[in-house]
């Protein structure tokens, strides 16, 4: 064999005419023969590379581990996939390579040699992160957007209290000038403005806790019913003003899923957004029904409302990024497809129910996260 | 200040409502309270009610419905004050609707009450 590798020229030939790096090693994991890719790479040729188990300029760590899937090959005489492998090229630069290593057999069956075909694919991996960064800003952006068109309504639910504890502790100085003292109503009064103050912290809470970037979370067993009920305080105000009923429907025990709950809890506030302005508009019955239920592992989350529904013609295009029903400014129109692109990073899917005649979007999701 | 002034305020904060009545009641007011627009039209048609300081955003009837409803039973002779926590309500909008004017929240107790006897005043000339 290695013989034949180096007196075949035809052979040669064709594996130095290909960009991917060819590496042949024998058993003590020393190089037989390299291909002109993989010389060029190290920047030796053949002769100085015959024998040796790596490169001079290679790392110990890379090397011990390039000897460790070699031994493996030899030992189990089966194809070794390395995804991702950090190798070293001749100026010093570290690059990754996704390796296939394979063995092969003499004539008596016996592994002899390995053969490893890498392709460089730092390239494409950096391609992939930055998309990645792209699209985890435009996931923040548009959570930004959502808050900034919900500003108006949260400013309200803050300002409300404050005026309550400004007016009260007027009260309390005013009281205080008085020569007989109404301590019952310092007292009370003080004790509201502690109770009000909580409310406004719960309210600033919801709101830094929604308002972080939670892109490079990684998920963490979270309680489903206490995450819709805060994203609910995002919407209370406002299903309350527009005399919007809510329903909460959950047939069984409470339910835990992996997820990224700030994330969750963005696609959910988009559903209650969009059906919040769906049947605000309506005469009728005013009501979003949130239904939660898990089967087999499945967690199914579904936000329905009374609202006229979505036309059929738009139907295939609400997940379409850019798209809007909403009159300009009011939408940014990424909200559906990038909520679709949260569920289906955690390995679910959004859709909407079709057979519904109002609106009506599911959300299934495994209850166990693969990241 | 020579008789008492009744007003009627409207809000569906309890705490606030009746921070705001108290406030009123120590000023010598006779106060009436309502937590919606349908509740507080109700009051206004039975009782005399010279100012209403009313929130714009309430479930059940709203402010501007309020002040609309209002301004069409009676005269402009009743003062009507709006309160707002929102940043971006049209002023303007609730001027031409008849409003006496537009008061953010939070708010000073003793300027409200100031910017109240000013625009009764006003009303009253």
């Amino acid at each position: 064999m290695k013989n034949r590798l180096k007196s075949d020229n035809n052979f040669v030939q064709i594996l130095d005419a290909l960009d991917d790096m060819v590496l042949v090693k024998d058993s003590a994991s020393k190089v037989v023969w390299a291909n002109k890719a993989f010389c060029k790479f190290y920047g030796m040729n053949i002769e100085q590379l015959a024998g040796l188990i790596d490169a001079p300029h290679s790392k110990p760590d890379y090397t011990q581990k390039y000897v460790q899937d070699d031994a493996w090959i030899f030992a189990n005489g089966k194809t070794l996939d390395i995804p991702e492998e950090t190798v070293v090229r001749s100026d010093g630069v570290e690059r990754i390579f996704h390796t296939v290593k394979s063995p092969i057999f003499d004539a008596d069956g016996a592994v002899e040699m390995s053969v490893g075909i890498s392709r460089d694919i730092t390239d494409q991996i950096e391609l992939f992160k930055s998309i990645e960064a792209q699209r985890a800003q435009l996931v923040y952006s548009s959570k930004m957007a959502t808050l900034g068109e919900m500003a108006g309504g949260m400013a309200h639910e803050i300002n409300t209290p404050l005026a309550a504890i400004k007016m009260m502790s007027g009260q309390i100085c005013e009281i205080l000038m008085e020569e007989v003292l109404d301590l019952e109503q310092i007292k009370k009064s003080a004790e509201r403005i502690e109770m009000t103050t909580s409310r406004i912290s719960k309210i600033i809470d919801g709101l830094r806790k929604f308002s972080r970037d939670g892109s490079r979370d990684s998920y963490v067993n979270s309680s489903l019913s206490k995450l819709v009920d805060e994203t609910l305080s995002f919407c209370r105000e406002r299903l309350i003003n527009r005399g919007i009923e809510l329903q909460i429907l959950n047939d069984g025990p409470e339910i835990f899923l992996d997820c990224s709950s700030i994330q969750l809890s963005q696609v959910l506030l988009n559903l209650l957004n969009n059906s919040i302005d769906a049947v605000s508009e309506i005469e009728s019955q005013k009501k979003i029904t949130i239904e939660t239920s898990l089967n087999l592992n499945q967690v199914q989350i579904s936000i329905s409302d009374t609202g006229p529904g979505i036309e059929p013609t738009l139907r295939a295009k609400i997940f379409d990024p850019f798209f809007t029903t909403k009159a300009i400014g009011a939408g940014t129109g990424l909200g559906l497809s990038i909520s679709r692109g949260i569920i289906r990073s955690h390995g679910g899917e959004l859709t909407l129910d079709e057979s519904s005649k109002s609106a009506k979007f599911l959300i299934r999701m495994p209850q166990k996260s693969q990241k | 200040m020579s008789e008492r002034r009744s007003i009627l305020i409207v809000d569906d904060d309890d705490i606030l409502r009746e921070t705001i009545a108290y406030g009123f009641k120590r000023h010598d007011y006779k106060v009436f309270v309502a937590c919606n627009g349908q509740e507080a039209l109700q009051i206004f048609k039975e009782e005399e009610i010279e100012v209403i300081l009313s929130d714009v955003q309430m479930p059940n009837g709203n402010g501007f419905d309020l002040l609309k409803a209002v301004r069409e039973i009676l005269s402009k002779q009743t003062v009507f004050i709006l309160m707002t926590g929102y940043t971006n309500l049209p002023v303007q909008a609730a001027l031409d609707a008849g409003a006496d004017k537009v008061i953010d929240k939070p708010f000073d107790q003793k300027q409200l009450i100031q910017d109240i006897e000013i625009v009764s005043n006003l009303v009253r000339l």
